[in-house]
């Protein structure tokens, strides 16, 4: 296992640890805003550790890992946008479409 | 290997606990499950596409990111209330 490989294999196993704890910490419950800040975490730091990972295992860099990039930045960037509307739907409370307003 | 055994890995402790998340609670509290259940199937699909040695499944990924993301969307401005 050369240096590259050692460094990918660090990445992935700090990305993946970071998407288990912020899964956990769903799963813990409590208010919508507690979740979504345990959810914040996956596209803006475990995206990135994962796709780098990747990234560095390519043998032939070109192509694919322009691919990875686009995926990595596209998740990461509308990480936060997502978030922001998922709780800006909670502050304004159900909607005409929500179940729980019928 | 590494590559398959962080996939499960995913799988099991990342995208079963969004789904769990996603499938009770109010309508708008499940949107933070689906949400996290979007990003680990990105996840996993590179993560495959890398053990497997198959560079097509990065396209699935590459469809999903931006329509898991639009979806969310879609189903915030929907469930809430309109000004």
């Amino acid at each position: 296992m050369n240096a590259g490989d050692l460094i990918a294999a660090v990445l992935l196993a700090t990305g993946v640890s970071v998407v288990l704890v912020s899964a956990l910490g769903l799963l813990a419950g409590g208010a919508l805003f507690d979740r979504l800040h345990h959810l914040t975490p996956v596209p803006s730091v475990a995206v990135p550790l994962v796709v780098t990972a990747l990234a560095l295992a390519q043998d032939h860099p070109g192509r694919a890992t322009v691919k990875l990039v686009v995926i990595g930045l596209l998740l990461t960037a509308a990480g936060p946008v997502v978030s922001m509307a998922t709780g800006r739907a909670a502050t304004r409370g159900p909607g005409p479409t929500d179940p729980e307003s019928r | 290997m590494m590559w398959l055994l962080a996939a499960l890995v995913l799988l099991a402790g990342g995208l079963a606990p969004a789904l769990l998340v996603a499938s009770r609670g109010g309508a708008v509290a499940r949107l933070a499950g689906l949400d996290l259940a979007g990003v680990v199937t990105c996840l996993v699909f590179l993560l495959l596409a890398q053990g497997l040695a198959r560079p097509s499944y990065v396209d699935l990924a590459l469809v999903l990111a931006p329509l898991s993301v639009t979806g969310v969307l879609v189903f915030s401005r929907l469930l809430g209330r309109p000004r």
